[in-house]
């Protein structure tokens, strides 16, 4: 008896492609052809039988040419339009289900976009600069104290330029400019970045309008030229292009506008008006004790970010050997300049997409449950229907069409939540975020949510239609079957909340120890009195404050007026703000003391005036504050006073008082008056670092910030402090007015700004968690009353049956901790740079957020146990709900 | 339809009598996938019609019933623009012994 001819299971196989209603006739076709071939073939071995199952091969094709002509285009996009018709009045008909499922898609898909709108501004394309992945930055590495980011001398930097192979270009500019511009009937403090001439080129950025800075620009003596940037040309002067080749006059003197740059220019590290080059600072150029500019390097050809770093660290500790006094302790940093910039807001954003995306997968199990259990009370349809002639791929196609419409309306709703949500954030975000870029929905963002929206549809209905096709089979309408086919639901479902709340709990943990961090950071001491004071900055420029004395004068003058401002209580006035301002950074070192046997340190350098220790009310440890006799006269022996951190730092145990110490390397013996207790400055994260107070009395400096503790209402001291200021000068006005309050919460607005987000997050994915176990334990309740009335029937009592039900929610709980922990050891690793005095495994943290899980579960399925508990058995056991 | 030089081919074979797939294949040389979607697109675009063959004769020969071609009017006409077109066409296919 001839065996069964070869290629026979290769055509059955794909005859699964062919239509069903050609199969029977194909299938026939193709294996009449092979029998006779076989039955024909005078020696059937294995040489025929393997060219026969070759040409079987070639049925694919066959195949598939008869399944594209008979379901065409035009068929698939009719079979499309009645399955979204259908979908759409199914959906209508349970107004309720439908408007739970697409708004809880709509509030993640919402989230989602809104967050992914601050990755794609920030991370994705917030610096525009050419060839980013060739850029560097260049910091001076002060070892001292231990701070790797710190500005570089002018000095340093044209000898760095000079020495430095492996950068091609080197490139210099200073933040913290600012400048009084002046017009007819105004007086507006504007914002400075200074610049090198080769800045833009290195950065690879062109204006928008006329040019940027040509080689000659940047040397002494060359004519005054500015660039404003897009948004001060609009906002002072209209747009008008006509500015351009026009003076403005800054700080008394005509600047001419040269080029206005394009409106996503990002200025590195600081928000400005306008830029300048770098004469503006020219009175630093030869103190190499100040550190001053950052620098941008472009790379060699061929050369690493690695490299030099090796090479700049080596120039560095050349230029410490030849200035053993201005460069002692300071060696190079350099880094990829996308680093530098991202770095700080890098982590945050991360940590917010990965809560979000964690947020979007719960709420797509919530709508999944939703799914299933709808999908669960159509079976007798779906059954149906296959008797009638439906395949399960026709089932599968209306159920993940309905799913795809479901996910698109909530798409479409998810987009308009984005953008007020992205408006809102776009004010609150830190500092450091929208100096990057301006955060706003884009067209990528919006491509974005078409593919989460897409992604949604799938996660949500890809388990509902597997489950609606197998429910399309005959076998589905005998009871027989039911019981394995609820088991398997409720298993599914039950692994979707066990989901949920591993991730809930990921998430709450991770808020907890955000909130934990903030709250200590909150918490903290700066050093000074952080209330009832107001600071407002004013800079005496042009040729009437050309010398110290002129300005020192000025400063005599206004301070005891201050004082007699109504509300005032005391004046007082720096040059550097307390986690407001840049710093400036000076070398101190000792007189009297070999230099051989000390190092030189960097210290902060701060002018004080009035009375600015009591106003701040940072304490004074010993000796004496200023008396405002100070001269600058070589006569006077100058004085200076030093924190408790430089105290101990320059004289250890030894009495600090009257010794004598010199800034900068080479300056004159300064006495040391007093020492005052330690303000956080740079930030309320990093340990107060050594500060070095002279009088100005002794400096005269061209700016200063006044400082005014006050009692009662702010208003009326702002405006006393106007009138006195424009009773010395009209046209110097007061500017960055602001109270300790708004300081204060600027300082720590980066950590709020997460903390918050994050928190949000947690109680939304909290709340759907809670919801997608409600949904469960109620559902079964309801599956189970015959059960549970026959229970109850038999003598079990309603507190037996409440806890058989909570028992039920709180296992799903148990099931989901294990789970979750491993997420938590994860997700507080990633977490771990942005905490503060709190570890990634903080306990108390942990107890909380499993406990504030444990509440909410047994929450969720305490109305559902109590329906349980009050079944009527007689109405429960004849089947009537 | 355009009629193609592989198309050609088998139109030029079911003409001279090789009326099976698999003759089809044998005659022209081409492979399954490339003779069988010819077939059903001379089929739809009405060159060719196909039949099953008579059940008597495959049951006597203990195998399943074959499906066979034939060359309709408006075939037999594109079949001669194309011998026209591809002069070298009608050397190709000898004929097959194989009726249905």
């Amino acid at each position: 008896m001839r065996q069964r001819p070869p290629g026979s299971s290769i055509i059955a196989a794909i005859a699964h492609i062919v239509p069903g209603s050609y199969r029977d006739d194909w299938i026939a076709e193709w294996n009449g052809e092979i029998a006779n071939t076989w039955s024909h073939a005078p020696n059937p071995d294995a040489r025929v039988a393997t060219q026969l199952r070759l040409r079987c091969l070639g049925a694919v094709v066959d195949a598939l040419w008869i399944r594209r002509h008979h379901t065409t285009t035009s068929r698939r996009t009719s079979i499309f339009a009645h399955d979204l018709r259908y979908a759409a009045r199914s959906l209508a008909r349970k107004p309720g289900f439908s408007a739970a499922v697409i708004g809880t898609l709509a509030l993640c898909i919402g989230a989602n976009t809104a967050i992914f709108s601050v990755v794609n501004s920030v991370l994705l394309h917030g610096l525009p600069y050419r060839d980013l992945d060739r850029l560097v930055a260049i910091w001076s590495n002060d070892t001292h104290n231990k701070k790797e980011r710190n500005w570089v001398s002018f000095g340093d930097y044209r000898d760095m330029q000079a020495r430095a192979k492996t950068v091609s270009q080197l490139a210099a500019y200073f933040t913290n400019g600012n400048a009084t511009y002046t017009a007819p009937d105004l007086a507006e403090r504007i914002d400075v970045g200074v610049v090198s001439a080769n800045f833009f080129s290195v950065l690879g950025v062109s204006p928008a309008r006329g040019r940027t800075f040509a080689s000659g620009d940047d040397v002494l003596g060359a004519p005054r030229t500015l660039i404003l940037t897009h948004q001060y040309w609009m906002r002072r002067f209209n747009g008008d292009p006509s500015v351009i080749g026009k003076p403005i006059t800054l700080d008394g003197e005509p600047h001419t506008v040269i080029g206005i740059m394009r409106a996503d220019f990002p200025f590195p590290d600081a928000k400005v008006d306008v830029i300048a080059p770098l004469p503006m600072l020219s009175a630093y150029w030869t103190r190499r004790e100040v550190h001053i500019v950052f620098l941008i390097g472009k790379l060699s050809n061929g050369a690493t970010a690695d490299a030099s770093q090796r090479e700049f660290a080596a120039i560095a500790a050349q230029l410490e050997k030849e200035h053993p006094k201005e460069n002692a302790g300071f060696g190079a940093t350099v880094l990829p300049l996308g680093t530098a910039l991202l770095g700080d807001v890098r982590t945050p954003i991360v940590v917010l997409f990965a809560a979000v995306c964690a947020v979007l997968l719960i709420g797509c199990a919530n709508v999944a449950n939703l799914l299933l259990v709808r999908a669960s009370s159509r079976r007798q349809g779906f059954a149906v229907r296959a008797v009638l002639g439906a395949e399960p791929r026709a089932i599968i196609g209306q159920l993940l069409t309905e799913s795809l419409l479901i996910a698109t309306l909530a798409g479409v709703i998810g987009v308009s939540i984005a953008v007020v949500a992205t408006s809102a954030m776009a004010r609150l975000v830190p500092a450091a975020m929208a100096r990057i870029a301006s955060i706003h929905v884009s067209g990528t963002v919006l491509a974005f949510t078409l593919i989460i929206s897409a992604a949604a549809s799938i996660l949500c209905g890809l388990a509902p239609a597997l489950r609606g096709a197998r429910s399309a089979s005959h076998d589905s309408l005998k009871d027989s079957a039911r019981g394995n086919r609820t088991r398997n639901r409720r298993r599914l479902q039950s692994a979707l909340v066990v989901a949920e709340l591993s991730l809930s709990l990921v998430l709450a943990v991770s808020a907890g120890l955000l909130i934990n961090s903030f709250a200590r950071l909150s918490s903290k001491n700066p050093g000074f009195r952080a209330d009832h004071l107001v600071k407002m900055k004013i800079a005496l420029a042009g040729t009437r404050y050309r010398t110290p004395a002129a300005r020192v004068q000025v400063y005599n003058a206004l301070l005891p007026m201050l004082q007699q401002v109504p509300g005032v209580q005391s004046v007082g006035a720096v040059t550097r703000f307390p986690l407001f301002d840049s710093n400036i950074t000076t070398n101190v070192t000792r007189v009297g003391v070999d230099p051989t046997t000390q190092r030189t340190t960097g210290f902060d350098y701060r002018i004080t005036g009035g009375d600015y220790f009591s106003t701040m009310g940072i304490p004074l440890l010993s000796g004496r504050a200023f008396t405002g006799n100070e001269r600058s006269d070589s006569a006077a022996t100058p004085a200076a006073i030093v924190n408790k951190v430089g105290a101990t730092l320059l004289f250890g145990d030894e009495n600090p008082i009257g010794q004598k110490i010199t800034l900068g390397g080479n300056g004159p013996a300064i006495e040391v008056v007093g020492v005052v207790g330690d303000v956080h400055d740079a930030s309320m994260k990093e340990a107060p670092r050594p500060q070095v107070y002279l009088s100005v009395q002794q400096a005269g400096p061209s700016g200063i910030t006044l400082v005014v503790r006050y009692r009662g209402p702010e208003g009326p001291v702002l405006s006393g402090a106007r009138r006195a200021l424009a009773s010395i000068d009209p046209t110097t006005p007061y500017f960055a007015v602001q109270t300790i309050d708004e300081i204060m919460s600027a300082a720590t607005r980066g950590e709020r700004f997460t903390t918050v987000l994050l928190t949000c997050f947690s109680v939304l994915a909290l709340l759907l968690a809670a919801i997608g176990t409600y949904g469960v334990i109620a559902f079964g309740v309801s599956e189970r009353t015959r059960e549970i009335g026959i229970r109850i029937a038999l003598g079990a009592d309603k507190a037996g049956v409440l806890s058989m039900v909570l028992r039920e929610g709180l296992l799903l709980m148990a099931v989901a901790l294990p789970v979750a922990m491993l997420g938590v050891w994860f997700a507080s690793r990633g977490i771990s740079g942005l905490l503060y005095g709190v570890s990634p495994v903080d306990p108390p943290t942990l107890v909380a957020a499993v406990g504030t899980l444990f509440v909410a579960t047994l929450l969720a399925c305490y109305i559902p146990a109590r329906r349980a508990a009050s079944v009527d058995p007689l109405t429960a056991i004849r089947g009537v709900e | 339809m355009r009629v193609t030089y592989p198309t050609a081919i088998v139109l030029l074979a079911v003409s001279r009598g090789v009326v099976y797939g698999f003759d089809i294949m044998d005659a022209t040389g081409l492979q399954s996938g490339t003779v069988y979607p010819i077939l059903r697109r001379l089929e739809v675009a009405g060159m060719v019609r196909s039949r099953w063959e008579a059940v008597t004769n495959a049951r006597d020969e203990q195998r399943p019933p074959r499906r066979y071609y034939q060359v309709t009017g408006a075939g037999s006409r594109e079949l001669r623009s194309a011998l026209d077109k591809f002069p070298g066409l009608s050397a190709t296919i000898a004929g097959s012994p194989a009726r249905a």
